[in-house]
């Protein structure tokens, strides 16, 4: 059955995108979604391509401005990008209503403490809102609600506060080191199970009576690590929600797919794009990407679909 | 006196789909007509009809999809869409695009930096069909080239721009600028330091200082100037002028051609230097059109809207 999560009922008919471009090679092997509201939005179910054998199918989320900004500098909270712009009339919802349809295609999702952080005080709990796809979930035998995972890296950067750390239906699971698993030991009145190579829990295992840590290295992450723990753990499909996640992960080719909804609204100057304060690529050894697909809701909002493809030698080719 | 750098392009491999065709966008003015753009674009390049008293201004830039300018180990705007390993022709028509928005353009503005990071560039049309097409369109191949400088001490004035004969060069600067400029261009120029004395049209063979202001450049007062002297659609090739043009509802569309790499980090984006628009104030934007040649590039068309508010 349904959770009892906080549900949205989309507009569907109102939400409809037109398609600019589909790759019709995209291989339709496994699927992500299937729904009436998912077709009638996108005109057609939502598909994955392949699943890895040694870590999870990795994806993220994120709106952008035409000039790749991902925050506002007054007002730093994600959705505004989509929410603060005036002509997007559903587009804004549909934007939204994308990152249900990703939370709801993965197995766990994956949000830093920045974006939880700036959004504490919204309420929101991380879960898919669009109960269409929380029941095709269960209809495939997945739980209704994917597994939400918490990156910290020394556990010292959490607001207990935020809502998503305090509904009853959500288990607490961090993605740390062990200095942050420790540190959770000491803080936390529930038990904290450590998860690692030698401990694998299985995700249908993980419970709401119990706070768990995933150990992916000792003082620094080792991410490679960490998704074949939670491959083990029958992570088939992880959403990373957190912009520098994602820059982390595309550093280490961890990343395969990435959604990026396209608000047409310029901010320039000195506001936040993916991965700021970290190193960039550089010109000999960058990722390229392939684009999937294209939507249009109108003139104002576009939404891409990128495949990553890694490494110059096979670019060139 | 050497002929300026031209070149032909494999047209027939860079024809692009339009994918998305803005019904409203009304454009009865055309800014440059050949047949090689008919092929690469489909269509003309036009415009909106022409009013008021600025240039229409429009932008070129290439981004990678996370909206960055230039890697910073190689700081080279084009790399953006040239060190697209899989884009084939698609870096081309970047290149193309610049091209054909130079070829409708009456004057290009771009910063000094240019100059002194490309010694050998100019600010022409280099493909020959399209720069043939100008001269047929507007009399002249070659665009004036407009230099905005505070105070001159920027400008190479030894660089072939100066030293070619074939470029039209408007210095865009203050007053203490312009009497710098006087002195290091070693030849006469014609100072215009008033919207009034701006003459109707210009004379290529002369280099014209525009004083736009005492100690800082005024925009909106160097625009108007501008309009006045014949420069009624104006390219602007700078990323960090086009975005002080935005915050002074002076940029009228953005050409963004988008390149199917990912840089991250640190990477320059569009005016870095300068404060961001808020969540209560910002641009929009309308797409006019959408472009594509293979799945690794795009090429956006986007109208500003200005003053939209909440509700």
């Amino acid at each position: 059955m349904p959770s009892n999560l906080k549900k949205i009922d989309f507009p569907y008919q109102e939400m409809k995108l037109k398609e600019l471009y589909f790759d019709e090679s995209y291989p339709k092997a496994l699927d992500g979604a299937d729904t009436e509201g998912i077709r009638t939005v996108l005109g057609r179910p939502f598909y994955f391509g392949r699943e890895p054998e040694d870590r999870p199918y990795v994806y993220n989320s994120l709106v952008t401005s035409i000039d790749g900004k991902i925050a506002f500098p007054d007002s730093p909270q994600g959705p505004l990008i989509a929410r603060n712009n005036q002509y997007a009339g559903k587009g804004g919802t549909v934007d939204y209503w994308i990152l249900n349809l990703l939370r709801g295609s993965a197995d766990a999702i994956l949000t830093g403490t920045v974006g939880i952080n700036a959004e504490a005080k919204t309420g929101g709990t991380g879960h898919c809102y669009d109960e269409q796809i929380e029941c095709y979930r269960e209809s495939q035998g997945h739980s209704p609600v994917p597994l939400g995972i918490v990156v910290t890296l020394f556990a010292d950067d959490i607001n207990f506060n935020a809502a998503i750390f305090r509904s009853s239906e959500k288990p607490l699971f961090f993605y740390t080191t062990k200095k942050g698993a420790d540190r959770l030991i000491a803080s936390q009145a529930k038990q904290v199970i450590i998860i690692d190579e030698d401990h694998i829990i299985p995700i249908s295992e993980i419970s709401t009576e119990h706070v768990y840590a995933l150990v992916s290295g000792e003082e620094m992450f080792d991410h490679h690590r960490g998704l074949r723990i939670l491959k083990r753990m029958g992570v088939n499909r992880l959403l990373v929600e957190s912009p520098t996640v994602t820059h982390f992960f595309i550093q280490e080719k961890l990343m395969d797919e990435l959604f990026l909804d396209y608000s047409c609204v310029y901010l320039g100057g000195d506001a936040k794009s993916i991965g700021a304060g970290c190193r960039s690529f550089t010109s000999t050894d960058h990722p390229h990407t392939k684009l999937i697909s294209i939507y249009m809701y109108n003139p104002h909002f576009l939404y891409f679909r990128h495949q990553l493809i890694y490494g110059n030698e096979e670019a060139e080719k | 006196m050497n002929a300026l750098e031209t070149a032909v392009y494999p047209y027939d491999r860079m024809r692009l789909e339009c994918i998305y065709r803005n019904p409203d966008a009304l454009l009865p003015e055309t800014g440059i007509s050949e047949e090689n753009l008919r092929k690469v674009y489909g269509e003309d390049l036009c415009f909106p009809q022409e009013s008021g008293e600025y240039p229409y201004a429009y932008a070129s830039m290439v981004t990678s999809i996370d909206g960055r300018i230039a890697f910073t180990d190689a700081p080279i705007g084009p790399f953006i869409a040239s060190k697209n390993f899989l884009a084939k022709e698609d870096s081309l028509i970047d290149w193309y695009t610049l091209n054909m928005l130079r070829a409708s353009a009456d004057g290009l503005i771009f910063g000094a930096n240019t100059l002194a990071a490309e010694p050998d560039g100019t600010g022409h049309v280099y493909d020959e069909h399209l720069s043939r097409a100008r001269e047929a369109m507007k009399g002249v191949a070659v665009p004036w080239n407009i230099i905005p400088t505070m105070d001159g001490t920027d400008i190479p004035f030894g660089h072939i721009t100066f030293t070619s004969g074939q470029i039209p060069v408007i210095l865009y600067t203050t007053r203490s600028g312009m009497e710098y400029c006087r002195k290091a261009l070693g030849r006469k120029a014609v100072v215009i330091d008033s919207l009034e004395g701006c003459p109707s049209s210009l004379d290529t063979s002369a280099v014209y200082i525009a004083v736009t202001g005492e100690d800082r450049i005024d925009n909106r007062l160097g625009l108007k100037m501008l309009r006045r002297m014949g420069i009624r659609r104006l390219l602007v090739e700078s990323p960090t002028l086009a975005h002080i043009f935005i915050r002074e509802q002076l940029l009228n569309e953005l050409f963004l051609d988008y390149s199917c790499v990912y840089l991250g980090g640190s990477a320059l984006t569009i005016g870095q230097r300068f404060p961001s628009f808020t969540s209560q104030d910002h641009p929009h934007t309308e797409l006019l059109r959408v472009y594509m040649h293979s799945s690794h590039f795009m090429f956006f068309r986007h109208r500003l809207v200005y003053n939209v508010k909440e509700g």
